[in-house]
């Protein structure tokens, strides 16, 4: 977001935290001002909800390659642990087939 | 005719001096391997610990980034109700409001999901890192080595040597744990960069992250605080606050009491509280969103100082993340007595 955006931003969002800030403080003491200080307070935060759906808007590619960059570091973790679990899962494989085949040498002997 | 195994010697046994002289060699290597293989446990410590630190800093900062559903839609009947109470003039301008909360909130999702991804990074490193690769291979080699020498027996021919059968399991274990923790110091270094990108992307986002959970938090109160000036709550647990410490306890009739002309004063007061608290909630949105940003830029010096086998603070990245985790507990409780409505 540019200085510019962020600047608009804020002031529209200062404009609509007062017209807020206007609208509880008349509810407290004469709900009948009230009335249209709450339309003011409704106008004032969607002009700033707009001009911040506006800053948003559109596919967030920064956000897509760093999702992209961990899913790819997940995957690398995951290999490396299934890596390391299978050299000690093929051992313990060829021992027992050992010990099958000793066990069949024994029946036979 | 039983198999008969392909010997290691090919010309009978060793003499003593040719196996005293291996087993010199073999330990030598051991000692070194073992000296390297004694670093490589602290970098699975390391790793460990901060793959747990990390996955709690990526939940928590989720947490201080985004408003929950439930705050959207409380927020929105919140609205519905002072509408009916207002005025239907802003009826246009409400279903307006709606739309771009709607709008904003999936944009917002859709950006904070990249902490999701690195909590999912995080918890594959911790499998990796609390994998005892070594005790594994060492022991499946060990099994092995039984295997393979009952096998011998069997078939009449000489065991394997021991200097081969006592140091191979412990060789191996050493070797693979060397692995690991090289995949361990790599994978390091690469968060790192990547937490780099994230950092940058959340600071670029921050306005916006904070200044709708702002809106949210501040304009979701409107209705409670209304209907209490109203006098539709009674005000005898605010009265207890105050009270509780020095004994004191609200009168039955309070709620009456506050209702009199003359005490007019004291519920407006009262009333006061709640815009108060609700001031102190907006606040810890920026504190809870920078302790987050703090927190991942500690892990990103850790992961940098695991990968080039430095040494690691591990104490900054915990009290970074204790603070997170206290300020989001704070948000969600900044009210005693608060339903889970509205966090």
């Amino acid at each position: 977001m540019s200085e510019t955006q962020d600047n608009v931003l804020s002031s529209l969002k200062a404009a609509a935290n007062a017209a807020h800030s206007a609208f509880l403080a008349a509810s407290a003491i004469n709900p009948g001002k009230a009335k249209p200080l709450w339309a003011d307070s409704i106008s004032a935060t969607n002009a700033y909800l707009t001009a911040l759906n506006a800053t948003l808007g559109g596919d967030p590619q920064d956000i897509k390659n760093a999702r992209d960059a961990l899913d790819k570091a997940t995957q690398r973790i995951n290999d490396s642990l299934g890596t390391l679990k299978n050299v000690s899962t093929a051992i313990q494989i060829v021992a027992k087939l050992i010990e099958l085949i000793t066990g069949v040498m024994k029946f036979f002997a | 005719m039983p198999l008969h195994p392909t010997s290691l010697y090919t010309a009978g046994r060793p003499s003593l001096a040719e196996t005293r002289e291996a087993v010199i060699r073999v330990v030598r290597c051991i000692l070194v391997m073992a000296l390297a293989a004694g670093c490589a446990s602290k970098t699975l410590t390391s790793g460990a610990a901060l793959s747990t630190a990390g996955k709690v800093a990526s939940s928590a900062m989720k947490q201080a980034a985004i408003s929950s559903p439930d705050a959207i839609q409380y927020l929105k009947d919140s609205d519905r109700l002072l509408s009916s109470l207002y005025g239907n003039a802003a009826q246009p301008q409400l279903k307006q409001r709606f739309a771009l909360m709607d709008s904003i909130q999936k944009e917002l999702s859709l950006r904070a999901a990249v902490l999701e991804s690195l909590g999912e990074t995080y918890s594959a490193l911790l499998d990796l890192a609390s994998y005892d690769a070594s005790a594994a291979v060492t022991t499946s080699l060990t099994s092995l080595v039984a295997s393979a020498n009952a096998y011998l027996k069997a078939a009449n021919s000489n065991p394997i040597p021991t200097d081969v059968s006592g140091s191979a399991p412990l060789v191996a274990g050493i070797v693979v744990n060397l692995v690991q923790q090289h995949d361990i110091r790599e994978t390091s270094g690469e968060i790192a960069t990547i937490l780099d990108a994230v950092i940058q992307a959340m600071e670029k986002y921050r306005s916006s992250f904070i200044g709708f959970k702002e809106i949210v938090t501040s304009q979701s109160a409107d209705s409670a605080t209304i209907l209490f000036g109203a006098g539709f709550y009674s005000v005898s647990p605010l009265l207890n606050y105050y009270g509780g410490p020095y004994g004191y306890v609200a009168v039955a009739d309070a709620d009456k009491r506050i209702a009199l002309p003359q005490n007019q004063r004291f519920r407006a007061a009262l009333t006061s509280i709640g815009a108060g608290r609700t001031q102190d909630r907006v606040a810890l949105v920026s504190t809870a969103y920078d302790q987050s940003l703090s927190a991942l830029r500690k892990l990103k010096i850790e992961h940098e100082a695991l990968q080039n086998g430095g040494t690691l603070q591990l104490s900054d990245v915990f009290a970074a993340i204790g603070e997170l985790q206290d300020t989001v507990a704070k948000f969600r409780t900044a009210f005693s007595g608060q339903t889970s409505a509205g966090k």
